[in-house]
């Protein structure tokens, strides 16, 4: 059957281009004319800027007086400079922190809300909802909310007795409430874990039914390994987001106090607009660039040894 | 209105401007000066100083002021506009963001006509030409007398023989004081009389002491705000004999005895002696401008927020310190654009804003005039408004206000100043580490400037 299958669209295909040449031509450069704004678009704002800024990377320039090129000076200068030690810990800190804290709260609802209770569809769009607001008006929020003094989070562990910490004003406090604010949107990630949790097969609970497994079992054996390309797929894309994180920091805390809060993106933006250093700072997002190649990489070829496939199976 | 940390949607247009700025500096290598295409919507909305068929000029005008401010000069710019035929577009840019802008504009071409400029920034925006050197307008301008501005005001606008921003007005600081507050305490009014030390007893403490209130454990009422910025804080080392560099501007010396001194007791008002809000509590609403707080060091540019305020409120001259009073002084103008097409125009305008448009920013108690002339006019920056709040203080303060002693590298200084001081103001650190960490990242900075 398939040889027929095969036979029969080659004959199709060769008969097609010796008929229609002209029409495919035309369909050519229709698809060119078509993709031709994302073309021009992506050739714009993305492939010039880049290759503009590996050359930058090269040159001190400060965006008025002519650029000095000065060669890997800018990669020298950022071994040595302790802010960037300091600005690569803290966003590292805070990448591992908010991804994996996302991704398992995200899977604790995603299965509560995939059991048949009432109002499913209600909590699905309460719990996405954060997910959607999400910017500037919510870090105010937060800002509000974690005042020591009259923030509701303070206020609210007050009343069980607990001296609540100075979150943002306290360095040591600034990252972790960061990252505790940056769970708000776990949204995402659940619906995909729901999807998930949906398309796992259920004549396999049924089997382990009927072997008696226990529920914390059939979540490990079954559960979990059938869920895990879709944790591949939140680790991936929450790691390359939370490595390039801005707003939230820039809004909330501007990188202190001290330093405590200031991650790469901030980082290099100060570089760049308050102290117009874009060399250096064309330097630092290059250097960002690797590292969020290598660690996706990285995940990757990890991704073997713990991501299953059911079709694989 | 310096240490908010506001973020604006603007912030994130103007960083998404910024990159795209740069992008288009990369994938568009045509000059800017290559001629619109006729005909064309953008153009208009593009080119800063065309003139539209109409023939009424155009003109844009870039500055840092916002709210109250903002639609104070745009009075004053209205003076001017109702009397010419030109048409004016005011683009305001927060502070902490307007130098951004400024050079993500001027990198692409497209800068204001007129561009608002404080006298510590002048030299940078004069050597990279993005302002013209006023001198030739000066000079063909028969009325413009230029000995009627105050003695020295001009120069510090000056770079290299030329004068690159036309000032309007200065700033001077004063000690705000919350009349009513003190009344009801029984306390008598802040006045020249009255001192201010690191260590030892003191009026100011003093008062701030028995102006704090509490309720329980809990504070409702504070003595006295302390600002953390450098407005304050570099005032306050000349009151007790210190100073931020050395003559030559290469060596920072923050953490000598005598300075160490005067920051951890900016640090012990707050932690210490709790007479005064943490940042926390600023955020929570404690301000002079609620009523909560009794005291501000502060400068003229708050007095037309007070003016409609519901307790009586006046200004002293900042307590003295042991080795003498201190102002810090702060200016600006506006400089032209030096790829405008409506140089007369702008021209014309900056002259205005030292005229008929500082009058109009001098009644509100806003700032003073640059011009002796219309600073010392009767009824002008001191009349029935003001005079009541003792706004004479501002004025008197020109013996003892100074400018702060500024590098090319200031903004990054200021940025490890303020992370450091971050840290003692919340109680974190004490000033002398914070300071001894500030010393050695400041000299590494000016030693690869120099």
């Amino acid at each position: 059957m398939n040889t027929i299958l095969t036979r029969r669209t080659g004959t199709a295909g060769v008969r097609h281009t010796a008929r229609f040449s002209g029409w495919e031509r035309q369909q050519e450069i229709w698809f060119y004319a078509l993709i031709s704004p994302w073309i021009v678009g992506f050739l714009m704002f993305t492939l010039g800027p880049m290759v503009a800024s590996a050359i930058f990377s090269l040159t001190q320039w400060d965006l008025l007086t002519p650029a000095q090129w000065v060669g890997l000076a800018n990669f020298a200068e950022m071994v040595a400079d302790p802010l960037f030690w300091n600005a690569l810990r803290v966003t590292i800190v805070y990448a591992l922190g908010s991804v994996s804290l996302t991704i398992v709260v995200a899977m604790l609802v995603a299965l509560l809300l995939n059991r048949n209770i009432r109002g499913q569809q209600f909590f699905r769009v309460i719990y996405y909802l954060p997910f959607v607001v999400s910017g500037v008006a919510v870090a105010w929020m937060w800002r509000i909310m974690y005042n020591p003094e009259f923030g509701v989070i303070n206020l609210v562990l007050e009343f069980f007795g607990i001296q609540g910490p100075r979150w943002l004003a306290s360095s040591a406090w600034a990252l972790p409430s960061l990252i505790i604010m940056s769970v708000w949107g776990f949204g995402g990630n659940m619906v995909i874990f729901l999807a998930g949790l949906q398309g796992i097969p259920q004549h396999l609970y049924e089997a382990a039914d009927i072997d008696g497994a226990t529920g914390a079992a059939k979540f490990w054996h079954i559960t979990l390994p059938l869920m895990t390309p879709a944790i591949f797929f939140a680790l991936t894309t929450g790691l390359i987001g939370a490595l390039q994180a801005f707003t939230t920091v820039y809004v909330m805390t501007s990188g202190g106090p001290g330093n405590a809060t200031m991650v790469y993106g901030l980082y290099l933006y100060n570089n760049a607009f308050k102290f117009f250093k874009m060399g250096y700072a064309s330097a630092l997002a290059w250097v960002l660039f690797a590292i969020i190649l290598i660690v996706t990489l990285l995940q990757f070829k990890l991704a073997r040894q713990w991501v299953f496939y059911e079709t694989e199976a | 209105m310096q240490t908010k940390n506001t973020v604006s949607r603007r912030t994130f247009l103007k960083v998404g401007a910024g990159v795209l700025g740069v992008a288009g500096l990369a994938a568009c290598a045509a000059p800017r000066s290559a001629p619109a295409p006729s005909g064309s919507e953008s153009a208009a909305t593009q080119a800063p100083a065309q003139a539209p068929a109409a023939g009424k000029t155009k003109l844009r005008l870039m500055t840092w002021s916002g709210g109250e401010e903002l639609e104070l000069h745009k009075k004053a710019f209205a003076a001017f506009t109702d009397k010419n035929d030109i048409d004016l577009e005011v683009t305001a840019v927060p502070f902490a963001e307007y130098y951004t802008k400024l050079q993500t504009e001027a990198a692409g071409g497209a800068a204001a006509d007129l561009i608002n400029i404080g006298e510590a920034y002048t030299a940078r925006w004069a050597a990279s030409k993005v302002v013209l050197d006023m001198n030739p307008f000066i000079q063909s301008d028969a009325t413009f007398n230029k000995d009627d501005f105050w003695p020295n005001v001009l120069e510090n606008f000056s770079w290299q023989g030329g004068i690159y921003v036309l000032p309007k007005d200065y700033v001077t600081w004063g000690l705000f004081y919350n009349k009513t507050l003190f009344d009801e305490a029984g306390l008598s009014y802040p006045d020249e009389t009255w001192d201010w030390s690191p260590e030892g007893a003191n009026k100011y403490l003093e008062a701030a002491r028995q102006l704090t209130k509490k309720e329980g454990d809990r504070i409702t009422q504070y003595g006295t705000m302390v600002p953390s910025g450098w407005g304050y804080w570099v005032p306050r080392i000349k009151d007790v004999g210190g100073r931020y560099l050395d003559e030559s501007r290469t060596k920072c010396l923050l953490n000598e005895p005598q300075n160490v001194q005067v920051f951890q007791w900016m640090s012990d008002l707050i932690n210490k002696e709790n007479v005064a809000p943490t940042a926390e509590a600023q955020g929570a609403g404690f301000g002079f401008n609620s009523g909560k707080v009794a005291m501000m060091p502060q400068g003229s540019y708050m007095v037309p927020s007070l003016l409609e305020a519901q307790f009586d409120w006046a200004i002293a001259p900042h307590p003295q310190g042991p080795k003498g009073r201190n102002s810090i002084m702060y200016s600006s103008g506006y400089g032209i654009y030096a790829q405008t097409k409506a140089q007369e125009a702008a021209w014309k305008l900056a002259v205005h804003m030292t005229r008929e448009g500082s009058e109009i920013l001098a009644v509100t108690g806003f700032s003073i005039p640059s011009r002796q002339s219309i600073a010392n006019k009767p009824g002008l920056y001191l009349n029935e408004k003001t005079i009541p709040h003792n706004v004479q203080v501002f004025m008197d303060a020109s013996k003892y206000m100074s400018l702060h002693e500024v590098t090319p590298t200031w903004t990054q200084e200021e940025q490890i100043i303020n992370a450091e001081v971050s840290l003692l103001m919340n109680g974190e650190k004490t000033a002398q580490a914070a300071l001894d960490a500030v010393v050695p990242q400041i000299n590494a900075l000016l030693a690869k400037s120099s």
